[in-house]
């Protein structure tokens, strides 16, 4: 699959470069303030105990399950289809994001998520096509509990890993709990109604990040460091920059 | 979060400033065709995947300081190491990293990609920069990337980027002083070695 000779060509040339420069400044690392600001130690895991077996019943769920009915997903449904599913289950969802944007008091995403809702419902032809980002240019301002919760001051919590549903944390748990009752799709739903949305909702997250799922379960040397380190300073991120 | 893959890849982008942004000539002299190269790489319909994917970890290897990387994600178990170590392990590294990051872009990453925008570009101390660049998708919001550049010896070089928030180094560190713990650099080098011969089977 990869190129290996290429690159190989260019690691001897790099490292032939390189080496001797290493092997001289064996500290060049030491007092770099770039590497002391930015590193900060996000992998305090005080669950870890309950968390690692979760993650390890995770990954063999993901290989043994979803991940093949991901790869026939793929085959059957071609990518517009696929892209479709995505928007009506997003458009679904647009409603409890004007829910939080109104609860964080952000009227950018209130009225945003609520025109997004309005405009791909009907031009959109039900959330088929994403109307409002692709003719309106209004972007999906994704919002839960977990955000609310955080925007007013609330912290995460420890790091949790939930069965099947992956990284979390005991805000964010609190948040998909809280999320159940307040989403206003749901109140007009059936019990099975509300199932299929959550199913279908649940395999489009899966392909939608497919590749971020390949390179942390199956290409790291510890899935279970790396999905807690990404979560975790992609978490510290959106709290950083919510608008 | 979404096309991480794809937004990784595009580490190595600096584009030539236009206005009056701090730049000490040097990172600009280096990189600026880097836009072009990438673009003409994600942009190419006669080359097949594996061909584009290898220009792009060619493209990283030269542009990220892997070396640099290497020893700043060690941390503890490269100062207790020996030099014969600490060169085993650079080897080996190098060769993983890229691996890592670009060994499973794919065609649908190329496809969706449509542009790369630099947003702002300071010097955040001297020879140190931070730049913040935008990839717009076809079909998603546009990701944003900072990278920070160093530059001396005259040249420029990426030592981390951040991706939605999740850092190179950080990422890197975790992993890799997860698995130092359990026997310092010799361990790191030989799980890195294994891992990169069952990626190759």
């Amino acid at each position: 699959m990869r190129a290996q000779f290429l690159f190989g060509l260019a690691v001897v040339s790099a490292v032939a470069a390189a080496t001797p420069a290493l092997a001289k400044n064996a500290n060049v690392t030491k007092n770099d303030k770039y590497l002391a600001e930015e590193t900060v130690n996000i992998s305090d895991d005080p669950w870890e105990c309950f968390n690692r077996p979760v993650f390890q019943f995770n990954l063999a769920f993901d290989k043994g399950i979803a991940k093949p009915f991901i790869t026939m997903y793929d085959a059957v449904l071609p990518l517009d289809v696929r892209h479709a599913v995505g928007n009506v289950v997003s458009n679904l969802g647009e409603p409890l994001n004007a829910v939080h944007g109104a609860l964080q008091l952000k009227p950018k995403i209130f009225f945003t998520s609520m025109w997004r809702f309005i405009l791909n419902s009907t031009f959109g032809f039900a959330g088929i096509r994403d109307f409002a980002r692709q003719d309106a240019g209004l972007h999906n301002m994704d919002q839960n509990l977990g955000k609310t919760l955080g925007h007013w001051g609330i912290g995460t919590g420890p790091y949790l890993v939930l069965p099947i549903l992956g990284p979390s944390s005991a805000r964010d748990t609190t948040g998909r709990v809280g999320d159940w009752f307040l989403d206003p799709v749901g109140w007009v739903m059936t019990t099975p109604e509300d199932v299929a949305e959550s199913v279908v909702q649940g395999i489009d997250t899966r392909d939608s990040n497919a590749g971020v799922i390949e390179h942390l379960y199956y290409e790291s040397l510890d899935p279970y460091v790396a999905t807690r380190s990404t979560y975790r300073q992609h978490e510290l991120f959106q709290g950083k920059t919510q608008e | 979060m979404r096309r991480l893959a794809a937004s990784l890849v595009l580490l190595a982008v600096i584009v030539n400033a236009q206005s009056a942004m701090a730049d000490d000539g040097v990172c600009r002299k280096v990189f600026d065709s880097t836009h072009a190269r990438v673009m003409a790489v994600l942009q190419d319909s006669k080359d097949s995947t594996e061909q584009r994917r290898a220009m792009l970890i060619k493209l990283f290897d030269d542009t990220v300081d892997t070396g640099w990387v290497a020893q700043a994600v060690a941390g503890p178990y490269w100062d207790k190491a020996s030099d014969s170590d600490r060169k085993n392990y650079v080897n080996v590294y190098r060769d993983f990293i890229s691996g890592y990051y670009l060994g499973s872009v794919d065609g649908e990453d190329f496809a969706t990609t449509k542009d790369i925008k630099l947003i702002e570009f300071t010097e955040s101390s001297p020879n140190n920069f931070d730049m913040q660049i935008e990839i717009e998708q076809t079909d998603d919001a546009p990701a944003e990337v900072y990278l920070h550049l160093v530059s001396g010896g005259g040249t420029c070089r990426v030592h981390d980027f951040k991706v939605e928030g999740v850092s190179l180094l950080v990422s890197q560190k975790d992993e890799i002083q997860a698995l130092g713990a359990a026997g310092g650099l010799p361990f790191i080098t030989q799980q890195l070695a294994a891992h990169i011969a069952k990626k190759k089977n």
